[in-house]
């Protein structure tokens, strides 16, 4: 079995993309579905997150930092109330202390750079679809 | 007319206070790598980890009658 590869009798990990940038979306979308995620939902900005994830209950959101409306740090608090279970993984470009620091007091399980290397992303990916299996 | 003994500006200060105030905008914006996130993280599961074992050890702890 493949490093991205995954066990089909399992049941897909549920994932929600909150990015304002539609290219961001569409690729995070193709990747996480390549690995072998279910997407159950997706929106461009904090407040409209926030309702998409308290509507699908996902197993993990991918969150976006810098976004109009609401940014990710201000929406984390919020999704962790409407659904504790989740696992939220900032993903960002943005990559100063205060923000980082921010958001993992705020409960992220995880915080990945936008400017990382695709493979470590995905890699990232992997062992987050690996622990929802779990 | 001026003193030319007298000088302007105390240059040494001048500099000081810039160094100082280059320090504090730096450690405000200080840039992360990925290896200091993940350190960050993996401090902050260790913690997590660690408060939860305490809250179990409380729990099971027998009380006095």
């Amino acid at each position: 079995m493949g490093l991205f590869s995954r066990d089909n009798d399992a049941a897909p990990c549920r994932i929600v993309i909150i990015d304002d940038d539609f290219t961001c979306r569409c690729w995070l979308r193709g990747l996480v579905t390549h690995i072998g995620f279910s997407v159950v939902g997706e929106a461009d900005n904090g407040d409209e997150g926030i309702e998409v994830v308290a509507s699908t209950k996902p197993d993990v959101v991918l969150l976006d930092v810098s976004m109009p409306v609401k940014t990710g740090a201000m929406a984390l608090p919020e999704i962790r109330r409407v659904h504790p279970g989740a696992r939220v993984v900032m993903l960002t470009s943005i990559a100063d202390q205060v923000t980082v620091m921010d958001c993992i007091d705020k409960g992220a399980s995880n915080y990945l750079l936008k400017s990382s290397d695709a493979e470590e992303i995905k890699q990232a990916l992997v062992e987050l679809r690996d622990e929802c299996a779990h | 007319m001026a003193n030319s003994d007298a000088p302007l500006f105390d240059l040494d200060s001048l500099l000081f206070d810039i160094m100082e105030d280059e320090q504090v905008d730096r450690s405000a914006r200080r840039l992360l790598t990925r290896d200091d996130i993940k350190k960050l993280i993996e401090e902050k599961r260790r913690l997590r980890r660690e408060l939860a074992k305490r809250r179990e050890t409380k729990h099971e702890e027998p009380t006095l009658s």
